[in-house]
């Protein structure tokens, strides 16, 4: 799962139909939350584009937006302490954020459903796990229980859960971490035309093997019922298995959005490059130990000033990266950079 | 051959073996290794026995009063526990009363747990203004002594068996509000909650079908030891003359309107009050017991 060459190219990504129906369009997204010490500006001016069909797939570490993006999306940010302060989220042309409470309920698992990092507490303890699907049938498509019961046990048995008929009547509890994944996919797959998916950090707490498993349910699901997937994740490995296009985050800005074979061979940004040399199986640590590391940490979301949120941890930094966030630098081939010194780069240790 | 027959048998033993008990079938495993819990069950099915059937294993009519045979004392014949001051079956009143007490808990019982999930749920779900509001109500509430409180209600309503029961339901739905909104504080932030309105749940559902099931634990053990205060406190509020009225065989009121013969006739006074004890005791013993088996920290 972790191979980074990508042998037979996706040709849905290597010749990216720009003509493709734009399912789900982010434009100009801030997102704060108003904490007492003060006002966190978790997203920042991010706009996202997802066609139809396609995997986007959000990169960056812990706490630099990718979820807060994703909660955005359906809504489900807390109010307070969180806010929406400007943008909107156009999904097939409707704007979300301006949609009613119930309007907004009726979306969510019906187009645009999600499934969580955590599989071991994402599910309800007390019912079982067929009960739980067929929960979300009959309330969004009033179907008796009996009906939506058998449509669960159909669903459970379309994400390969063995012996799907006696599992339904498991509780989460009975079940291993993998199945449990693949009963939440199942959950989020329950209903007439699933649109997007948006998986956030599916395989975090999975091991490996069950990681793979789940990246290629996904993969599977994704082809068979034609859905888009917006795949949050920090690990590049998953990237390059799952992505078509790619969006690197970093403390609420986007830095780098390319296409996932642009991504792994010329990164622009300092940031994307890091991420790819901190990855084990970069060659060039095949007669090392020791891995190497972004040094420094996030800065303080609190304390953020107006320039690049990386320049304390770049090497490349200059003065004017202190005081200005960067401008987009358009590469051509929907390859963008925000780096003030992208040119500068130096790619001589990048992954093969 | 044999061989073969040793490993079937080995096969359908390991099958026996892998079937998951049941959610309630486990409950029910674990409450029966629990002595104390059992004891009161047993006390409690045994109240219960006697209050469906008052009418067929009561050997008198609880009301029907033979002056000739007043203060009789227990074990005289006809009258296993003797009878009061105006000549009534003990036995038959005890029984009779076991009808209004079983009866008292739950409905008063069930007067708070209504109230008390619905306020403790809709408090912790929105928080904000409306947990504030909601809970300084509470707080005014819980700062009345409750026997006080029923007192006044009662005093308010107008004394009858009814009223008690609404004044002692309305005096301890605070305890209830409070040990819902706990739980369902905790168990709002969990993950399945969000999962489940990222699936499009209506917070109706996700209040009182996602979170509600899983705050239960606490307050089923409440609701145990409830059933036996709320006997105990209708017994009180009998005593004072603010809760059953004469006849009705009930027993703090039994126990009041016997008080002075505590000297020449003791059973009329303490038979309502060992039925009282015993009927208390029962509900506090199953209480612990279920609490015991729901607290996994608290199984051995």
């Amino acid at each position: 799962m972790t191979e980074l060459n990508k042998t037979t190219p996706n040709t849905d990504s290597e010749n990216p139909d720009n003509k493709k129906e734009i399912l789900l369009e982010m434009e100009n997204i801030n997102v704060s939350f108003y904490v007492q010490r003060g006002v966190i500006r978790a997203v920042k001016n991010l706009s996202l584009k997802i066609h139809k069909g396609e995997t986007l797939t959000l990169v960056g570490e812990s706490g630099c937006g990718k979820s807060v993006t994703a909660h955005t999306i359906n809504q489900l940010i807390p109010m307070p302490p969180g806010k929406i302060e400007s943008g909107s989220v156009k999904y097939r042309g409707r704007d979300l954020l301006k949609l009613k409470k119930s309007e907004i309920e009726a979306l969510r698992g019906t187009q645009i459903s999600m499934i969580f990092q955590e599989p071991m507490t994402a599910l309800n303890p007390v019912f079982t796990v067929g009960e739980q699907i067929a929960d979300v049938f009959m309330s969004h498509q009033k179907m008796k229980h009996k009906e939506a019961f058998s449509k669960a046990i159909e669903l459970l048995d379309l994400v390969k859960i063995p012996s799907p008929a006696e599992r339904a009547k498991s509780y989460p509890h009975q079940l291993s971490g993998g199945m449990r994944q693949r009963a939440m996919i199942a959950m989020a797959l329950a209903s007439p035309e699933p649109g997007l998916m948006i998986a956030d950090e599916p395989t975090t707490a999975l091991d490996v093997t069950i990681q793979a498993q789940i990246l290629d349910l996904l993969s599977d699901l994704k082809k068979k019922i034609n859905m888009s997937l917006l795949l949050i994740t920090h690990d590049m490995g998953v990237v390059a298995e799952m992505a078509d296009r790619v969006v690197v985050m970093y403390a609420g800005s986007k830095v780098e959005e390319a296409d996932v074979f642009q991504i792994f061979d010329e990164p622009c940004h300092p940031y994307t490059l890091g991420l790819l040399n901190s990855l084990p199986s970069n060659p060039k640590y095949k007669n090392s130990t020791r891995l190497e590391a972004i040094d420094g940490t996030v800065p303080d979301l609190l304390t953020l000033g107006d320039g690049c949120p990386f320049e304390n941890r770049c090497i490349y930094a200059t003065a004017i990266c202190n005081e200005s966030f960067p401008p987009a630098f358009d590469l051509g081939n929907g390859h963008t950079v925000w780096c003030h010194n992208h040119t500068k780069i130096d790619r001589s240790t990048n992954v093969e | 051959m044999a061989n073969k027959d040793v490993n079937v048998k080995n096969s359908i033993k390991i099958e026996t073996v892998l079937k998951e008990p049941g959610p309630w079938s486990e409950s029910w495993y674990n409450l029966k290794k629990n002595k104390g819990a059992m004891t009161g069950l047993f006390i409690i099915v045994i109240f219960i026995l006697m209050a469906l059937f008052a009418p067929f294993i009561s050997p008198h009519d609880p009301e029907a009063q033979t002056i000739a045979m007043r203060k009789s004392p227990p074990l005289t014949e006809g009258y296993l526990l003797g009878t009061d001051d105006l000549g009534r079956d003990m036995l038959s009143r005890l029984i009779y009363g076991s009808r209004i007490s079983m009866i008292i808990g739950v409905v008063s019982v069930g007067i708070s747990l209504v109230f008390g999930l619905l306020i403790g749920v809709i408090s912790s779900y929105y928080g904000g203004w409306i947990d504030k509001f909601i809970m300084r109500i509470i707080d005014i509430m819980l700062a009345f002594p409750y026997i006080l409180l029923t007192i006044v209600i009662v005093a308010i309503l107008g004394p009858s068996l009814t009223n008690a029961m609404i004044a002692i339901g309305i005096s301890q739905i605070p305890k209830y509000a409070r040990v819902v909104r706990a739980s369902v504080l905790a168990e709002k932030e969990s993950d399945y909650v969000l999962a489940e309105r990222s699936l499009g749940t209506s917070d109706l559902e996700l209040m009182f079908r996602t979170i509600l099931p899983n705050c239960l634990s606490a307050t089923i053990v409440q609701a145990t030891l409830g059933v036996g205060e709320a006997i105990l406190s209708s017994a009180g509020l009998s005593f004072l003359g603010l809760g059953a009225q004469p006849p009705t065989p009930e027993w703090g009121l039994m126990i009041a309107s016997s008080k002075e013969f505590i000297t020449n006739a003791w059973w009329i006074v303490t038979l309502p009050g060992i039925a009282i004890l015993l009927a208390v005791l029962g509900f506090n013993l199953l209480g612990d017991g279920i609490r015991d088996i729901l607290d996994p920290r608290m199984r051995e």
